[in-house]
């Protein structure tokens, strides 16, 4: 009896502690909104390609009712004279007008008819492009942004100098390696981060490191994580930087050491982040060939 | 019997007192840092 | 009173296994993590917890305590830790392999293993085997971290990166399923490990507790305190009648009646549950001075 009783007290207790390990719920809820978010933005664009196709099938319409006086009227027309800016319906108007003569009145009638009507046709279209455009580049924004968590970018280097995003913009590609003092495969690839830096300084690129132990300036990591990169030889630039800006976040996220990601000159982050030491030949390899495809597309894009 | 009291006293305030100058020392921040970031190639990842 | 104290241990050897079962989940008690990929990292990750979990596992609430100590060890600011010894000495000083037998999760995990049908092999012959965990502590949880360093002082943990098949069960093998990150930096070392947990496992299937008997270093440091610790086992003397029966059911190869506090006795209690006199108990802080029954030649006696 004692006993069944002392069991279902521990039973509670551990219960009531899942409860507690439950906060993790939260942010999978935060991030199902966000799934929706895009996925309503989605659903508007397919709502206007289907209007889009509404519409040109209507303009469609109209020309295969009067198919012969139409028919007749695309052989006089004059591309030379089309003005792809300009409503399509008053291209048609222009190109009936100088040749009102060969048509009759009851055939320019149907015609000026169609063509009012696509001029409205041709309105709406420009109307739902112009937003669909608008929406497009909000997409765009909103993608570069969740994905770069480097666009309000803000630290000091151990030297004392601070940096902000114009870091990226000054390098066709930059190479972020995350370690922590107590990481010896971290330690251990540093020296050949340092090699890399010089190879890739000549291409517009470079290494930065990022200390997570060393946010918003703490004295004792820095002196530390410093001590570290002189015995290894690594004289590429590290940065502390602040714990609650994006980028902060970002590395407090990273919880598998170490991890290199590449970040092009926009401050957005390509491709998959790359864990383990790049003291493996492999890693290098792999690491170079990404950094080699973003120098090749930062030179293009030019 | 005696002796295994006496045993058993002394490692306990030995356990206690170590632990308290470890912490000091400051080896438990050490365990806290090397145990919430994940350092792969010791856990055997890689 | 001690009629109660004796069903008590019955009772208690016999809910083993629902102990066993709530000691792995307060010792990995965010489970939410193991979803996500992700290890906890909160600040209970100070504290060891005292079986071998290992802290890359998502769940984990605390520190493995030989990963800790070789964390410690390896760093280059300590070469010995006093945090971690001093949370062994005490551990192993209030309940010793009471750990291995109730609260360790590998532990159970290897009970759970052998319940598995088969045939099963006995070890008591191949008790020199014992000693292999004695040399896998000094070795690979203390000398190498302490003496192999780079040029600043670091060391690897050469247990937990080379041998302890808790990291590959319990942290790799969720990590790299919730994390496309680290599956795919899966390489060499992670096969080696890997062909080390199959093994453990087959051997749990065949043998009771390999690991417990023959690598965990863990198991090794508390065996050191079973004669000393407050939680230990007692035989009435005066109640014993020599059947043996409780050496018989012993799966951890120790003579019970002569040897109760043997380093290899994990307190499982199947001697407990197998004698017919219930002579057998669990003793916590001594109960040595027991009063003289009325029989007066007849002692209980603390057998060492």
């Amino acid at each position: 009896m004692k006993t069944k009783k002392t069991f279902i007290t521990i039973f509670t207790l551990c219960a009531a502690l899942l409860l507690t390990a439950c906060n993790g719920k939260g942010d999978a809820n935060t991030n199902k909104s966000q799934g929706t978010q895009t996925e309503s933005d989605a659903a508007a664009a397919d709502n206007s390609n289907a209007t889009l196709e509404d519409l040109y099938q209507q303009e469609n319409q109209l020309f295969a009712e009067h198919e012969d006086v139409w028919n007749k009227a695309f052989g006089m027309m004059n591309k030379s004279t089309a003005d792809p800016n300009g409503n399509y319906a008053d291209y048609l108007a222009g190109t009936i007008e100088s040749n009102k003569d060969a048509f009759t009145d009851d055939e320019l009638q149907i015609l000026t008819n169609d063509i009012e009507a696509i001029r409205k046709i041709e309105e709406q279209i420009s109307e739902i492009e112009k937003n669909n455009l608008i929406s497009d580049s909000d997409n765009q924004n909103d993608n570069s942004e969740e994905t770069s968590p480097f666009k309000n970018f803000s630290g000091q280097d151990f030297d004392g100098n601070s940096v902000d995003e114009s870091l990226f913009s000054e390098n066709a590609v930059t190479v972020i390696n995350f370690w922590f003092s107590g990481c010896k495969p971290c330690v251990a690839e540093l020296s050949k981060l340092n090699e890399l830096n010089d190879s890739i300084k000549s291409m517009g690129g470079e290494v930065i490191g990022i200390n997570t132990e060393t946010f918003d300036g703490n004295e004792d990591a820095i002196t530390e994580a410093k001590a570290i990169l002189e015995s290894q030889g690594a004289k590429y630039r590290n940065l502390s930087i602040d714990s609650d800006s994006d980028a902060g976040k970002y590395a407090s996220d990273i919880m598998a050491f170490p991890t290199t990601i590449l970040v092009d000159r926009n401050g957005n982050i390509v491709g998959d982040p790359m864990l383990g030491g790049i003291d493996n030949q492999d890693n290098y390899d792999t690491l170079m060939n990404q950094i080699q495809s973003v120098i090749d597309a930062d030179s293009t894009n030019k | 019997m005696k002796c295994r009291k006496i045993s058993q006293i002394v490692l306990l305030i030995a356990g206690i007192t170590m632990i308290s100058y470890g912490a000091i020392r400051g080896e438990a921040s050490v365990v806290l840092s090397k145990a919430i970031k994940l350092c792969m190639e010791c856990v055997g990842i890689g | 009173m001690d009629k109660g104290k004796k069903l008590l241990s019955k009772k208690t050897a016999k809910i083993r296994g629902w102990i066993q079962a709530a000691a792995t989940l307060l010792t990995n008690i965010h489970i939410t993590n193991l979803f996500k990929g992700k290890i906890y990292q909160g600040k209970t990750k100070t504290a060891c917890v005292p079986g071998l979990n290992c802290y890359s596992c998502p769940a984990a609430t605390g520190a493995c305590p030989i990963g800790a100590f070789q964390a410690v060890v390896g760093s280059s600011k300590f070469k010995f830790s006093y945090y971690i010894t001093g949370f062994f000495i005490l551990l192993g000083v209030t309940l010793g392999r009471f750990i291995c037998g109730f609260l360790c999760p590998f532990g159970w995990f290897q009970d759970l293993l052998h319940k598995i049908p088969g045939k099963k092999f006995s070890t008591a012959k191949l008790k020199p085997l014992r000693y292999l965990k004695y040399l896998i502590l000094i070795v690979f949880v203390i000398l190498l971290p302490m003496v192999v360093t780079n040029s600043i002082g670091m060391g690897d943990p050469f247990f937990c990166k080379y041998i302890c098949p808790q990291g590959v069960l319990e942290g790799a093998i969720p990590l790299s399923l919730g994390n496309t990150a680290i599956r795919s930096a899966l390489g060499k070392l992670f096969s080696f490990k890997c062909l080390i947990l199959i093994t453990v496992v087959v051997l749990s299937i065949l043998f009771y507790r390999p690991f417990c008997k023959w690598i965990c270093p863990l198991g090794a440091i508390y065996s050191l305190f079973n004669k000393v610790s407050f939680l230990n086992i007692k035989v009435d003397n005066s109640k014993c009648v020599g059947c043996n029966q409780c050496s018989k059911a012993c799966k951890m190869d120790v003579d019970v009646c002569k040897t109760p506090n043997h380093p290899e006795c994990i307190r499982c209690g199947a001697c407990i549950k197998a004698c017919p006199k219930n002579a057998i108990h669990y003793q916590f802080m001594g109960n040595s001075c027991e009063k003289i029954n009325s029989n007066s030649q007849r002692q209980t006696t603390d057998i060492n």
